[in-house]
């Protein structure tokens, strides 16, 4: 898959901090002199993890911009194969596929489509079926599915 | 809970609260660093009761809620037999009804003494309502802020 995007700057949203100071009392005397000491902290070390939260499957299609194609125009035509495939596959009571235009549009000489499921039920076999369908509907286009966890696709049609 | 601002009074949620070494604000004022967050410490050298730890902080974020009201902080043994410590009280003035930011706040717990080893949770409390334990408008409250206190080994161990 394309290299990740710079993330956008996180924006926080927060009211200054407000500092108390607080003496602590012991609800009844205690048994004995108080001794001052240090804090000695017990701990584990930290366990860094990275949860990537990402469609269940995804389609990426890509189409080469040949012989001075209009990417922008590409990308419409591209844009309403795939509306038609949304009302196809609402005939039979399927949910369809969005449109990820994070991951979509036109790059480096070529128009780019990232597709993920709207029900992430049966995902892959979603992908698939789309995957077939554009790939006959798109000549010169190579269709690549991925799963969630999966750097490389896990299905591929190409010319 | 005081009448301080006119009005229904609403009692806060606790969002988040952890006890910590310290929290750090950015330039402007805005909390931006927890440090040391403090779960389980260690009684030192040989000691075995009433161990004074240095100042630790109470981290607090709280949600909502409209009114003034007295804060204060409890620290009980984990099976809730005995209370031992508690503070003053902090006047808590919430002037914006629906206020969707939580309220930051660093709790310097000065004085904070640890009878002996046992595991103890510390609560917040405005006025006498405990804000850990569930209500018609939390049912499911924020727990109490659990740090364990092991007995000493005999060493001084990691003394920051």
């Amino acid at each position: 898959m394309s290299e990740p995007k710079p993330q956008p700057r996180l924006i926080h949203v927060r009211k200054p901090l407000v500092r108390v100071e607080m003496n602590m009392e012991p609800v009844e005397p205690l048994d004995g002199p108080v001794t001052r000491g240090p804090l000695i902290r017990v701990s584990r070390p930290l366990k860094r993890v990275t949860l990537t939260f990402a469609p269940a499957a995804s389609v990426r299609l890509t189409l080469p911009l040949v012989g001075g194609a209009d990417g922008e125009r590409t990308f419409e035509k591209l844009a309403a194969i795939i509306r038609i495939v949304n009302e196809m596959e609402a005939l039979w009571n399927r949910a369809g596929v969005w449109v990820d235009g994070a991951r979509s549009g036109v790059q480096g000489g070529e128009v780019v489509i990232v597709l993920v499921p709207n029900d992430t039920a049966d995902a892959l076999a979603t992908c698939k079926r789309i995957a077939h369908i554009l790939f006959n509907a798109s000549p010169g286009a190579t269709v690549k599915v991925f799963a969630a966890e999966s750097e490389a696709p896990v299905y591929e049609l190409a010319a | 809970m005081s009448d301080d601002v006119p009005g229904r009074l609403e009692p806060p949620l606790v969002r988040l609260a952890v006890v910590c070494e310290d929290v750090d604000e950015s330039a402007d004022g805005r909390p931006a660093i927890i440090r040391f967050p403090v779960h389980t410490l260690q009684f030192p050298g040989l000691l075995e009761r009433n161990y004074q730890v240095p100042g630790l902080v109470l981290y607090l974020q709280l949600q909502g809620g409209f009114g003034s009201f007295d804060l204060r902080v409890r620290m009980r043994r984990v099976d809730g037999s005995r209370e031992v410590t508690v503070s003053p009280t902090y006047r808590l003035i919430l002037a914006t009804p629906g206020d969707a930011v939580p309220l930051e706040l660093a709790l310097k717990l000065n004085h904070l003494v640890f009878p002996d080893p046992d595991v103890y949770e510390l609560m917040v409390y405005v006025g006498e309502l405990n804000l850990h334990e569930p209500r018609d408008a939390a049912p499911r409250p924020f727990p109490p802020v659990v740090v364990a206190a092991l007995p000493a080994t005999g060493a001084e161990g990691g003394v920051v």
